[in-house]
């Protein structure tokens, strides 16, 4: 699994990193393994909510969001970007 | 009565007189505030014959129980008048300060009448309302207007004041509100209204208490909720509204290039993350708001310098920047401080130049009718240049300020294909084949094509709101209860803009509709519950429906432009689908009891009280 980091969270982890998967996961366990690798994530790996997640952090795979129970494989690309509401 | 003064203030500038109007509480029950008793007012007080840059047009600022009140994003009013831009239900709502100040005053709402026979200016105070001489600002941008304004009245005060192209009645034109923080009413062309009254600016400064039915018990659940609603809002208020546009453009809501593309790398250039790490120098919030998702930006150097003011958000960089293509993050704030002081709507501008660059491309416009200006996309110097072109009404750009509709029709040719609106007016930043209920919705919104009328593609994404029916965020493309969905979230929108409290008070579920009822009636000391409550909001949504009814609004115009409807995006990842209107039009009406052309029914008016309309 390729994971690739923008804006500040780029700043937290690193640009781009790969996570070798034998099994799918949650993406909230995704989450908890980057909180592992990266301190900086502690706070996202113990949300409960996705609206609670959304409005610090978003988790896209092919053009779509992640929710925390969705889970995510070995072949999978996710960008972890800022989230954005409008004006 | 409680939460209220009970007062609305009614000028006539013809006759320069000024009455006090006492408001009915059963009215008050009823309507609520802001979008509500505005509403209604303006219902039974024009006519379809109404001019909308005539005197007999209407312009108000109607507050709710809410504002001047200790409730986090409340410091806000409604705006409304028959618009200069669709011809239909003209209304903003606006934050800032001027709400807190002005209800300070005494008064609850205000509707303005006649015309000046010159232009003046209202000074409002504690001691009622005075009419003073504007000529000696009349023709100065709104910056330098409120700066004069002030210091005539109060520097404490704030100036709900248009620039040049109001007093011009370009159909674009805002009313910036300038206090500590520049906000501005910008849809629907209300500052084309102010300017046709001759009315350079509205000035409010008060200090009187506002009644609270259990002011302790609201001070106890507001001092309870602030930690998490300042949790909740953290992200949001550090990058600002702008913070994840690489996020918007990954997920395909992001507009590029005049909704003709689907994918654009510039998009990282302009992002409120770019804007944090480069000319940010502060963050600005409207009074009693925790969240702050104002900006601060200061430009030393380079063509655009120096600027101090105000920073673009997100629907400002998406029209301006995105929808034209222009990646410099400098420009982009340039055009966008350009707008508040000539006082034009930023998601407007951006949507006409991005029509007018389509049209430079297949070569409805030349470089004749550009004065020389290579309007090609991307040019950060030429949207610059055309965004002065619009707010002095030079050459083309008094033509672009009567919206792309009408330059689409004056240009002829094909360009009506590519002049992107709804009932006449430019969407927002948010593209429709993202989020199907943004397309119900713009399609159905009383002022055109407007996200915040439902403001629910977050609840497509991960917001969610049991109490109100929404168990849990929709998917964006499900056509089945889509409806249903977007009629409630609209019906929301519209009690919230009645109350009146900010969309971002949702960000994070910071604060739930449970949470605004419980406020209510601690304020009111009614004893309303949510069904009721959302009841006034359903209320206000087919109100405003039956104002445009009276028009001629019908299926016919709820419909999204071609493009919308027709145009498949492509690009890497893109998830991308095309609206059914017709399908969840039918399914929206129905839901709604409306007829299948879309005229709410008698007895839908009935259930709602509203049988006199």
């Amino acid at each position: 699994m390729v994971i690739k980091f923008f804006g500040p969270f780029e700043k937290l982890a690193e640009r781009e990193v790969k996570i070798e998967l034998k099994e799918p996961i949650s993406t909230q366990e995704m989450l908890q393994m980057l909180a592992s690798r990266y301190p900086g994530f502690a706070r996202y790996s113990v949300t409960k909510h996705d609206a609670e997640l959304s409005a610090h952090v978003m988790l896209i795979r092919n053009g779509a969001p992640l929710k925390l129970a969705d889970k995510v494989e070995d072949k999978d690309c996710i960008n972890i970007l800022l989230p954005v509401v409008g004006g | 009565m409680f939460g209220y003064h009970g007062k609305l203030l009614r000028v006539d500038l013809t006759q320069q007189r000024a009455e006090v109007e006492d408001l009915d509480p059963k009215l008050l029950e009823k309507y609520v505030g802001g979008a509500g008793i505005g509403g209604k007012i303006l219902y039974e007080e024009t006519t379809p014959s109404t001019d909308p840059l005539g005197p007999e047009n209407l312009l108000m600022a109607v507050t709710g129980p809410y504002t001047g009140t200790a409730v986090p994003s409340s410091s806000r009013h409604h705006m409304m008048a028959r618009s200069p831009l669709t011809g239909f239900l003209g209304e903003s709502n606006v934050g800032g300060s001027w709400a807190v100040h002005f209800k300070k005053t005494g008064f609850d709402g205000i509707v303005i009448t006649g015309k000046s026979d010159h232009p003046v200016y209202l000074w409002i105070h504690d001691g009622g309302v005075e009419f003073r001489d504007a000529r000696t600002i009349w023709g100065k941008d709104s910056y330098e207007s409120a700066a004069i304004l002030k210091s005539e009245t109060s520097e404490k005060a704030t100036a709900a004041v248009i620039g040049p192209a109001g007093e011009r009645l370009a159909r674009v034109a805002s009313i910036p509100h300038i206090g500590n923080i520049v906000r501005a009413a910008a849809r629907t062309g209300l500052g084309a209204v102010m300017g046709s009254k001759n009315l350079k600016a509205m000035v409010a400064y008060g200090t009187k208490d506002l009644p609270l039915a259990e002011p302790d018990a609201l001070q106890k659940a507001l001092r309870a909720i602030l930690p998490h609603v300042r949790k909740a809002t953290e992200t949001f208020g550090k990058y600002g509204t702008s913070g994840g546009i690489d996020n918007y453009e990954k997920i395909g809501n992001f507009p590029i290039k005049n909704w003709r593309e689907g994918r654009w790398a510039g998009a990282s250039k302009i992002s409120g993350v770019a804007m944090h790490d480069t000319i940010l120098t502060g963050r600005k919030a409207c009074m009693h708001c925790p969240i702050a998702c104002g900006r601060h930006i200061k430009v030393t150097e380079g063509p655009y310098a120096p600027m101090d003011c105000e920073g673009p958000e997100y629907e400002s960089i998406g029209t301006l920047g995105g929808l034209c293509l222009v990646d410099d993050l400098v420009a982009v704030a340039k055009a966008n401080e350009l707008c508040n002081r000539y006082g034009m709507d930023t998601i407007s501008v951006g949507g006409i130049i991005a029509f007018a660059m389509e049209a430079y491309e297949k070569g409805v416009l030349t470089k004749k009718d550009t004065d020389g200006i290579e309007l090609g996309w991307g040019s950060g110097k030429a949207l610059v240049e055309m965004v002065h072109k619009m707010g002095k009404g030079e050459g083309i750009g008094s033509l672009m300020t009567e919206g792309s509709k009408r330059m689409a029709e004056c240009l002829g040719r094909n360009a009506i294909e590519f002049a992107i609106h709804v009932k006449g007016l430019e969407p927002s930043a948010h593209d429709p084949r993202r989020f199907f209920s943004q397309a119900l919705s713009y399609g159905t919104a009383a002022r055109g094509a407007c996200h915040n009328a439902s403001w629910s593609h977050p609840y497509e994404l991960s917001l969610y709101m049991p109490e109100i029916g929404i168990p849990e965020a929709q998917d964006p493309y499900r056509i089945e209860g889509k409806a249903e969905f977007t009629a409630k979230l609209q019906d929301l929108m519209c009690v919230m803009d009645a109350l009146i409290i900010c969309r971002f008070s949702q960000v994070g579920k910071a604060v739930t509709v449970t949470n605004q009822v419980d406020w209510l009636n601690m304020i009111t000391g009614w004893e309303i519950d949510i069904p009721e409550y959302m009841k006034v909001g359903e209320r206000i949504f087919n109100l405003k429906r039956m104002y445009n009814t009276r028009l001629g609004v019908s299926r016919k115009d709820d419909f999204l432009p071609y493009r919308f409807m027709t145009l498949d995006r492509t690009g890497e990842d893109l998830t991308n689908q095309l609206p059914p209107m017709g399908r969840l039009l039918s399914d929206y009406y129905s839901y709604r009891k409306w007829s299948e052309d879309g005229i709410p029914t008698p007895e839908k008016l009935k259930e709602l009280g509203l049988d006199e309309f």
